[in-house]
């Protein structure tokens, strides 16, 4: 290969490359590796040889055409990426420069198009003399040039007019800012250094200087062009993304003819250059109405051929094809926007009778990289035909067109190359409808439809598709396309913001075409739609919404659909909507079609527990509710495991557990049998098994099954570890362990408040100052003395200034008990009588919640005096503090009872206090009346020797009993 | 060896291309070579030169890849695929006739008339008339007329060009006994109608009425006369005759579900809301067997007729509304601006109601797109 000649053709591969975003809405990584290494390429000037190997020093030619292989045809950045690290152990320091640049390259590749900017923006800092930093600028104005065709690809695809318009403000900013400005700035800089070194020429008398400066100024030459040829390409890329009646596209389109003939004219330094410039010339006077003129121009490249002797270079015979085949397509498109088919047709027919039959030399397989031109050429020549009057010729080369090109094998060996062409072929077909063709097939109108809806003409679109409908072909073919027009009606309005249409569309398809290939996809879009504009604006769009839930329900297919369903179950469930969120819950099937076969979905069995879910909440009778629901879930279980699936059975047995330990009744052992082996047989950190083991903990420890409770916090911690189960978790057996009054479990709880505040979930640094206040109560009872007197300091701290009396009492009250835990016991009583003092009626009339505790803590005090000195005026204020704290107790006690139930710590506390009172009865030898206390008891609760008090304390007030006795 | 820009552009210079059209001017050039056409279709280039034309016809089981040979309102006479016998088929059942080859100004007329770009469609078909073979002649004069005639639905200042069309088809082509005659005698008497002219629009359709041009056009003779009377707003006697035509078991299904439709229009004019609504929804809309080319423009009519129905029973109830306006959005859905009438009604009505609901910036919309897509019709004057 020729230096030349690499030099001309990467030159122009940006130009390419741009061109297929444009015309294809989609800029494919392949091209996007083109760009960049042709840019590379074209500063380098690299020549290239046939093999490939890792070397040491400089990079060879053969090193760098490895590298582009690697970033163009395998489009792999990967391992790029990976040889790039092992030859830079052994590069020289320009190799080294050049291997990073590559490695911007490949983040490009991947589509990283800001990393790759800022790679080259550093690169052109560290490397100043590498040739590639000198092409800096001009790399950004092209990665410019793709975020531009990026926002108009999105703008396409926008399926609201709001966002459709700011991804246009986008990319015209972006083309003004970033491409044309820098542009015109730098082409204006380039001619000033060109004219002043040319002068300097001039105006050199020493022949070796002029020499020197006689080279300075063919560089500064090479790069001007480069610069101004960019422009062309830029305006001709940018030109292709704006919709065709606009009246800038058309001024861009004259100022194009302008500057590409100008090139042409005075710019002679690189000829593929020159002839590119000449294409783009003739394709923007064909653009600016002027189509015998283009055509003229065009024709000026159809028959162009390498000059010097055979054989030539593959690449150079490529570049030679391309443009034949791009002029002459571009000469055909001319004629037939200017309504000239015949004209068309004898150019045509000139060519293959005078010139060459084969003309302009098709081959088979087309070269891929000239596949997508070659397919251009020939629906322009099929539009010549049909447009001409040689209908059934055209039709049937654009049938052969389609044939070969969207074909299974094409979408899976190269999808981003098949769209590329028949985006091609569709643009080219929709031109067929403006020149007032009609009588074609469904297939042609949907293709044309697509093409106006690339072309950025959504009612162009919607209008094309309309007329597949009129067609009278109705073959099961036409009525697939016909189906495929009414999709395209509904995404063309949905683009244009006309939603109600879109809907309309969708059902259209649905209820007339119910065998098409797109009906899965319609039902759920109609069912979306309506689902929105029914409870937006109710009315008929709200009686619509049954008619589009059955049109899914009987026509969804794949994944996507069952996923629709199951959150439309969750909707409706939420709405408290039962029987519809169970129907929606058991359509959801255990498999579906993804189009290779038959699929499990993933979450069968977790719809199918919501199913049974809702029939538990739908049914009367708690029994029978529970017994059916249950029974629908204990079917599955079987299934579930032989299944493994894991995260299924645990949803049944979340599910079975919830029925058996619900708002609506408690069933503990059933609970626990149905959650248990979760624990036991299952494994993994699903966050299925993560919800049922923390219910089946929560009922471990409402339980005060505190031992098995420890094994499901340990299973809790051991996987979600960073989760807010064990958050909570911790938390429930915090408080299982503090219902017990043993002193293993009090310390217990204590150990675990300290676990708990580490956990990042517990938030404990925002927590209230009044939780630190019951945290610190539990430390104190469990003698974590120091961590209960820092945790208090910091509650009192937090509560300074907060002018809130009840976290006043409740530091206060919290430091006294923890002075009695620690034996300082006139401390604790002198705080608490100032406390009482100054929250004298609150305190007596309960009016905070620790009053009833602030005269029990108080009554502590004055026992601990008491067993100092034994001063018997301790007893009896004990007595009126206890006495008065149970008469709040009580109070709060039949309040709850009311309510229908009695926490477990108030039940504990309340007795706690009765058994401080009696015994202080029986310090002051008042036995009988502790006997009257204990049998008044029992007879409430039944008489004879029931037990009364929760079963850590019974026995204590039965030892009381027998001694007072 | 290094490729020289001077080279390259000398090569260029020299090409037989550049020589030509320095020489002659490429056109000219051309224009001296005839016939090269032929040449280029005899399978020169590859590709196939297969002329292959296509009957529709009722029932969906279509002709493709046919020759035909002749055309009348009788019979249609083909030939299939490498066989040299004709094959003939009664013109009763032929509801389209595609032509594998024919100019292109008669292409560009049809294309025209398909989307609605009516002038257009005058301008091409009125050279397509006079050039060509006769098939492709009588072919462009009658589509010729049938754009006058829409053009002069529009403009009645057009329609008595669209009569002398029609009449001057029927004078050349009646005695040779050309397929779209019938449709012409149809067309002209809808002309008359549009005009005013209700006697001469009987008197068009009198061939039609007497079985001239065959049992299928006996039919079509009084339906023509149904829509006549139904242009007079005679609701009774133009609903009875709609009715005699679509319980005939001789209509087919074209012609059957246009009688439905205009026995509902009878019923709207009656202001028999929910009846016409039954009407197109059980004889048109649910009705499943009738040929779906057919359908879709008389679906489209059939929603628009549902929607005016919905319109004219909701009495500002706005959930009727939002029905009617679903309707009216479902006929435009599908109606063509080939259809012109039709989506524009459907655009208009939609309009009105969207107004109607308080949907200011719908009712801005649909303004919009009905003076982008039916400029000239009488619903967006």
């Amino acid at each position: 290969m020729h230096d030349r000649d690499v030099d001309a053709r990467d030159g122009e591969a940006g130009v390419e490359l741009m061109e297929s975003c444009n015309r294809t809405g989609h800029c494919h990584l392949r091209g996007i590796a083109l760009l960049c290494v042709s840019i590379g390429m074209s500063l380098l000037a690299t020549s290239g040889v046939g093999a490939q190997s890792l070397g040491r020093g400089d990079l060879t030619s053969e090193e760098q055409l490895l590298l582009r292989e690697l970033l163009i045809s395998y489009n792999s950045p990967d391992l790029a990426r990976i040889w790039i690290d092992s030859r830079k152990k052994t590069a020289s320091s320009s190799a080294r420069a050049s291997l990073e640049y590559y490695l911007a390259d490949a983040a490009r590749v991947e589509g990283d198009i800001d990393g790759y900017e800022e790679s080259i923006r550093t690169l052109a800092r560290k490397y100043p003399n590498h040739i590639r930093s000198k092409g800096a600028k001009l790399e950004a104005v092209l990665a410019a040039m793709l975020r531009l065709t990026d926002a108009n690809t999105e703008a396409v695809f926008a399926t609201s007019p709001a966002d459709r318009q700011g991804f246009i403000e986008k990319r015209d900013r972006l083309w003004e800012d970033e491409v044309r400005r820098i542009l015109k700035d730098n082409i204006r800089i380039q001619n000033s250094d060109v004219d002043s070194i040319q002068a300097r020429v001039i105006a050199e008398k020493d022949s070796e200087r002029k020499g020197t400066l006689a080279q300075t100024l063919v560089e500064k030459v090479q790069i001007r062009d480069l610069w101004e040829f960019q422009e062309l390409s830029a305006i001709q890329v940018y030109c292709g993304l704006l919709p065709d009646e606009s009246a800038a596209k058309s001024a861009l389109f004259d100022e194009l003819a302008l500057l590409s003939k100008q090139f042409v004219d005075l710019r002679y330094d690189n000829f593929a250059r020159r002839y590119r410039a000449q294409l783009i010339y003739g394709k923007a006077l064909a653009a600016s109405g002027r189509p015998q003129e283009a055509a003229a121009e065009l024709e000026l490249l159809v028959d162009i051929e390498p000059s010097g002797d055979p054989p030539y270079d593959p690449e150079v015979i490529r570049f030679i094809r391309s443009m034949r085949v791009e002029s002459l397509a571009g000469s055909l498109a001319a004629y037939n926007r200017a309504s000239m088919a015949t004209e068309a047709l004898d150019l045509l027919e000139y060519l293959y009778e005078e010139v060459d039959p084969n003309f302009p030399y098709r081959t088979t397989p087309e070269d891929p990289e000239i596949a997508p031109l070659v397919a251009v050429l020939d629906v322009e020549e099929a539009i010549s035909r049909i447009a001409g009057g040689d209908r059934s010729t055209g039709l049937s080369l654009m049938a052969q067109l389609i044939q070969s090109y969207d074909t299974v094998e094409n979408w899976k060996a190269d999808p981003s190359s098949t769209r590329e062409t028949l985006d091609r072929l569709a643009r080219g077909i929709s031109r067929l409808l403006e020149m007032s063709v009609g009588n074609l097939t469904p297939e042609l109108y949907v293709r044309a439809a697509a093409g106006f809806r690339d072309r950025g003409q959504p009612m162009k679109a919607a209008e094309a598709a309309k007329r597949a409908l009129g067609c009278r072909n109705d073959d099961k073919s036409s009525r697939q396309w016909k189906a495929k027009a009414l999709y395209e009606i509904g995404e063309s309005c949905d683009a244009l913001g006309r939603v109600e249409e879109a809907a309309i569309a969708y059902q259209v398809l649905v209820e007339r075409f119910p065998e098409s290939d797109v009906v899965a996809m319609a039902s759920q879009n109609f069912f979306a739609i309506v689902g929105d504009l029914g409870s937006d604006r109710g009315g008929a769009w709200a009686e619509l919404i049954p008619v589009a839930e059955k049109l899914f329900a009987d026509n969804s297919q794949g994944l996507g659909s069952e996923q629709l369903k199951l959150q439309q179950a969750s909707e409706a469930e939420d709405r408290g909507e039962y029987s519809k969120a169970r129907d929606l819950f058991r359509r959801i099937g255990s498999k579906y079609d993804n189009g290779a076969g038959e699929m499990t979905v993933p979450f069968f069995y977790r719809a199918r527990a919501g199913g049974a879910r809702c029939l538990f909440r739908l049914s009367t009778d708690l029994e029978q509710g529970t017994r059916d629901a249950a029974g629908e879930i204990r079917a599955l279980l079987g299934d579930a495991r032989s299944d493994r699936d894991v995260s299924g059975e645990s949803s049944l047995r979340y599910e079975l557990g919830r029925i058996y330990w619900s708002d609506r009744g408690k069933d503990p052992s059933s609970a626990i049998e149905a959650l248990k082996p979760v624990l036991e047989e299952l494994s993994g950190s699903s966050v299925y098994r993560e919800g049922a083991i923390l219910l089946l903990h929560e009922v471990f420890c409402a339980e005060g099954q505190l031992a098995e409770a420890e094994k499901s916090l340990a299973e809790i911690r051991k996987n979600w570890s960073t989760e807010h189960s064990l958050v909570a978790g911790t938390y429930y057996l915090i408080e299982a362990c503090k219902v017990s009054s043993t002193v293993e479990n009090s310390r217990r709880a204590g150990e675990l408040v300290l676990e708990w505040i580490e956990l990042p979930g517990s938030q404990f640094d925002e927590i209230a100052p009044a939780v630190k206040l019951g945290l610190a109560s539990i430390l104190i009872d469990a003698k974590f003395s120091a961590e209960a007197a820092t945790m208090l300091a910091e509650a009192q701290q937090d509560a300074e200034g907060a002018g809130d009396p009840v976290l006043d009492i409740g530091v206060a009250y919290f430091l006294a008990k923890a002075a009695n835990a620690a034996g300082k016991h006139r401390d604790a009583l002198a705080s608490l009588d100032d406390l009482i003092d100054k929250y004298a009626d609150e305190t007596y009339n309960g009016a905070y919640p620790d009053a009833p505790f602030v005269l029990v803590q108080r009554a502590t005090a004055n026992r601990g005096l008491y067993e100092a000195n034994r001063d018997d005026s301790r007893l009896e204020m004990m007595a009126d503090d206890l006495r008065s704290a149970l008469a709040i107790l009580d109070q709060r006690r039949q309040s709850m009872l009311f309510g229908g139930e009695i926490p477990p710590l108030f039940e504990r506390d309340y007795w706690s206090t009765w058994l401080q009172y009696l015994e202080v009865l029986k310090a002051r030898k008042q036995c009988e009346q502790v006997i009257g206390l204990i049998g008044s008891r029992r007879l409430k609760a039944g008489g004879g020797t029931s037990a009364f008090a929760p079963e850590s304390l019974q026995p204590r007030f039965d030892q009381l009993e027998k001694e007072c006795q | 060896m290094p490729v020289t820009m001077k080279d390259e552009w000398m090569k260029l210079a020299n090409s037989p291309i550049q020589t030509a059209h320095a020489a002659r001017g490429w056109n000219r050039w051309i224009l001296a070579v005839p016939a090269v056409l032929a040449v280029l279709t005899s399978g020169l280039v590859g590709h196939s030169s297969l002329r292959a034309d296509e009957i529709i016809v009722t029932g969906g089981r279509n002709y493709q890849g046919v020759t035909i040979s002749t055309a009348t309102w009788e019979q249609v006479e083909y030939r299939l695929p490498g066989v040299s016998t004709s094959q003939k088929l009664s013109s009763d059942k032929v509801l389209e006739l595609r032509f594998s080859g024919e100019p292109a100004n008669l292409s560009r007329g049809r294309g025209a008339l398909e989307q609605g770009d009516l002038e257009g469609a005058v301008s091409a078909l009125t050279s397509a008339s006079s050039q060509g073979a006769d098939r492709h002649r009588s072919n462009a004069s009658y589509l010729l007329a049938e754009a006058l005639l829409r053009l002069g639905q529009q403009d009645s200042s057009k329609l008595t060009a669209a009569i002398g069309a029609f009449d001057a088809f029927i004078a050349t082509y009646e005695p040779k006994k050309d397929f779209y005659v019938p449709y012409a005698r149809m067309g002209l008497s809808a002309a008359y109608k549009s005009s005013g002219k209700w006697s001469d629009a009987l008197q068009a359709l009198q061939p039609l009425a007497q079985g001239d041009l065959g049992n299928k056009w006996v039919l079509g003779g009084t339906l023509g006369k149904a829509e006549v009377l139904l242009a007079q707003e005679k609701w009774t006697e133009a609903r009875e005759m709609f009715s005699s035509v679509a319980n005939d078991s001789r209509a087919g299904a074209s012609m059957g579900t246009v009688a439905w439709l205009g026995y509902a229009s009878c019923q709207l004019g009656q202001k028999q809301w929910s009846s016409a609504t039954d009407t197109v929804r059980q004889k048109v809309l649910e009705n499943r067997d009738r040929n779906s080319s057919v359908t879709t423009a008389s679906r489209a009519r059939a929603w628009l007729i549902w929607g005016r129905a919905s319109q004219g029973q909701a009495s500002g109830d706005r959930t009727q509304l939002q029905w009617a306006l679903i309707r009216y959005f479902r006929a435009a859905v599908i109606a063509t601006t080939g259809n012109g009438d039709i989506l524009a009604e459907s655009l208009f009505r939609a309009k009105s109601v969207a107004r109607e609901l308080g949907l200011n910036d719908r009712v801005e919309e649909l303004t919009q797109r009905l003076q982008k897509l039916a400029p000239n019709s009488v619903w967006n004057q």
